[in-house]
């Protein structure tokens, strides 16, 4: 199985890191933490974000970030552990409610910055990890089918009438 | 004797001249310090460019270092690119020839310097050039000089948002044109057709032409061109007779081997030429290899613009495409140029915030977020003005000080500022891209600029007094009988068009001079 197609397989299944035991994914405990990560960007990007395409965009992500050469490895795990700390249980098995209610609260979400800054996590959180999740969505397909975009946009080939005209 | 040419940089200038000369038979070594970059990776150099991570970035720790003393603040971060290929891997592609004024600013207005060759002298490389390349463009600049034979490959066709700006401009005066573009509008060169992909920087199709799609290969099919990649070459030696005699180069392992040769050409870029020869000082030449002119890292020229955008009620529907397929050249050539800089202007098809730009400034989450970007999202137009810069002396390449390279080299200082003939330009071309904005009905206007943009032009002139020049109009240096120095350096004006098509022809017509004094 190719990286893209087992990906489209994992994005469609519950729990898909946890459940993958296959090379090239992080080993537990990292698992459990992208299991958490992409609970996690799903309640930041809303509904939308459920679709099985946008679970393959942010699995592909988290599984670069979780990564050795990642630059922002230590932020995302500080997060994840954090998230399932306060949640009393692996966070991706609270209610859509339940987890924005404890984004909010605990001050994850931009919004509510001012509310409590006390905890470093949830600001090195708010400061890297969210700004790169939805960097990396609003970038991808998915991103530009927000827009309207879903045949010419960067990084897929359209050919050479799409641009000439109105979208279609 | 290790190679009869030896050729330092395998980019637009070596990658050309390699071919050239081993089309001619004679054996080439190059000598490259980049990689050579796997097509077949290309899709995942594509991610990276998506992700804003530099694929073409050196692997290298510190071989790029170097400091930046000028006003303008010019890096070379991104703006070049080592490996096979060089700058052509990242180019946009845009491959207009010099006006023939470019060639006489002396004497037509009295500002900058003449050439030593005019453009009736490069005609023939230009379409030597534009053929190798596959430039695609149409006759409908009335602002280009002329041309010998047609375009080799029809133009790509006019935006949906170069169709608003199309009758604007034409009630307004001013004429647009197709965007000459060194890539695929049909499949030619055994290279695929432009498949539309908007990652230019990283073209995954090979629709852009890159030397190292264009040239290498078929250098390499002659039998007698070598290539040496991710070797530096750190300087060059003198033999007893005042030749040069080797270069002295390392591979990662900072190991200094030597190669000896008949001829030698840098090829290396504006910058990395002056700092080689400025590294290859000895007692016949105490300022810097072929430098009794004083002139070598001297007369430094980046090309400087601005960006002018429009917000428009209604969407425009940009980022479909990567790269501008509309300019307007009627402010690049004319009688103003004693005045104020020459400027041409690109219509652009990318323009105003990404989704990604608006999502990540807009503090939102969830579903609000998601109602932002569409909202917020496609209803900019923009117009980059970019003008001509003139060589100033006090713009230069020297040695830094204190700071050396992976290798141990001094690397190299860029003192860059943007002149006040420049600025004017930059102001009128301003101010036209305003009036056509604003004749679109733009709700807002914003300009984003003067700044510098790209290329690396001048620091070893040509002409024909050494006094006041380094090389030839052969480009081989006054000082040194069997050195050339080839590329964008060796340029006396650097015109407001892109300088990649104009070293092309060059390094084409030098070839011819080198195979004849072998």
């Amino acid at each position: 199985m190719n990286r893209r197609r087992l990906l489209k397989a994992l994005a469609s299944a519950p729990g898909c890191f946890a459940g993958s035991a296959v090379s090239g994914l992080p080993s537990q405990p990292g698992a459990l933490l992208g299991d958490t990560l992409l609970a996690f960007a799903e309640a930041l990007l809303g509904s939308n974000a459920m679709s099985t395409d946008s679970r393959e965009v942010l699995l592909e992500h988290l599984l670069l970030r979780l990564g050795p050469d990642s630059p922002l490895q230590a932020e995302y795990r500080a997060c994840a552990r954090l998230l399932d700390e306060l949640a009393g249980a692996p966070f991706g098995t609270l209610s859509a409610k339940a987890r924005h209610e404890l984004l909010r609260s605990h001050g994850f979400l931009p919004r509510v910055a001012h509310e409590l800054d006390a905890h470093e996590t949830a600001r090195d959180t708010r400061t890297f990890v969210v700004p790169d999740l939805i960097a990396a969505y609003y970038r991808s397909p998915p991103g530009w089918a927000a827009v309207g975009y879903t045949v010419a946009f960067p990084g897929h080939c359209a050919g050479l009438a799409e641009y000439t005209r109105t979208p279609t | 004797m290790d190679a009869d040419v030896v050729i330092v940089g395998a980019g637009a200038a070596g990658g050309i001249l390699a071919y050239e000369l081993g089309a001619k038979g004679v054996p080439v070594t190059v000598i490259e310090s980049g990689p050579r970059h796997n097509f077949a990776q290309r899709s995942s150099y594509v991610k990276r460019y998506l992700r804003h991570d530099d694929p073409w970035r050196s692997r290298l720790k510190g071989q790029d270092r170097h400091t930046v003393a000028g006003r303008s603040g010019y890096t070379l971060e991104g703006r070049r690119v080592r490996g096979l290929g060089g700058s052509t891997l990242h180019w946009e592609g845009y491959a207009m020839r010099f006006h023939e004024s470019d060639f006489r600013m002396r004497s037509l207005h009295g500002v900058g310097d003449d050439w030593p060759i005019d453009y009736a002298d490069l005609e023939p490389y230009y379409a030597r050039a534009e053929s190798a390349f596959g430039v695609a463009g149409s006759d409908d600049d009335p602002f280009a000089s002329s041309r010998s034979v047609p375009f080799p490959l029809p133009a790509f066709a006019y935006s949906h948002s170069d169709k608003l700006f199309a009758p604007v401009c034409r009630r307004l005066g001013i004429a647009m044109q197709h965007l000459p573009q060194a890539r695929n509008s049909v499949a030619y060169g055994g290279r695929a057709a432009c498949r539309g992909c908007s990652t230019c920087h990283v073209c995954p199709s090979g629709a852009k032409a890159s030397i190292d799609l264009t040239h290498i290969p078929f250098a390499e099919r002659t039998g007698n061109v070598r290539i040496l990649t991710e070797a530096t070459v750190l300087r060059l030696e003198l033999d007893r007779a005042g030749r040069i005699a080797r270069v002295v180069y390392a591979l990662p392992d900072r190991i200094e081997q030597k190669m000896s040769g008949r001829v030698f050409v840098l090829a290396a870029g504006a910058v990395e030429n002056a700092r080689l020869l400025l590294n290859s000082k000895s007692r016949e030449f105490p300022q810097g290899l072929a430098n009794r002119s004083g002139a070598v890292g001297k007369y430094f020229m980046a090309h400087a613009g601005a960006d002018i955008s429009g917000r428009m009620s209604e969407q425009v529907y940009p980022y479909r495409i990567g790269f501008s397929t509309a300019m307007s050249r009627q402010f690049a050539i004319g009688s103003g140029r004693s005045r104020s800089a020459a400027f041409f202007l690109e219509f652009r098809n990318s323009a105003g915030p990404t989704p990604e730009a608006i999502a990540v400034a807009s503090n939102l989450t969830g579903d609000a977020l998601r109602k932002h970007v569409r909202e917020q999202f496609g209803h900019w137009l923009a117009i980059r003005v970019q003008s001509e810069p003139l060589a100033d002396p006090v713009n230069a390449i020297t040695l830094a000080p204190k700071l050396s390279d992976y290798f141990g080299a001094p690397a190299p200082s860029i003192t860059h500022r943007i002149g006040s003939y420049e600025k004017r330009g930059i102001d009128e071309g301003t101010r036209v891209a305003r009036a056509i904005l604003s004749e679109l009905g733009a709700k807002e206007i914003r300009v984003s600029g003067p700044g510098v943009m790209a290329h690396q032009i001048g620091t070893h002139r040509m002409g024909t007094d050494p006094a006041t020049s380094v090389v030839t109009a052969d480009l081989r240096a006054h000082d040194v009988a069997n050195l050339y120095l080839v590329g964008a350096g060796a340029f006396v004006t650097a015109s407001a068009s892109p300088p990649t098509l104009t070293i092309a022809a060059l390094a084409i017509r030098a070839s011819e001079h080198i195979a004849a004094v072998l």
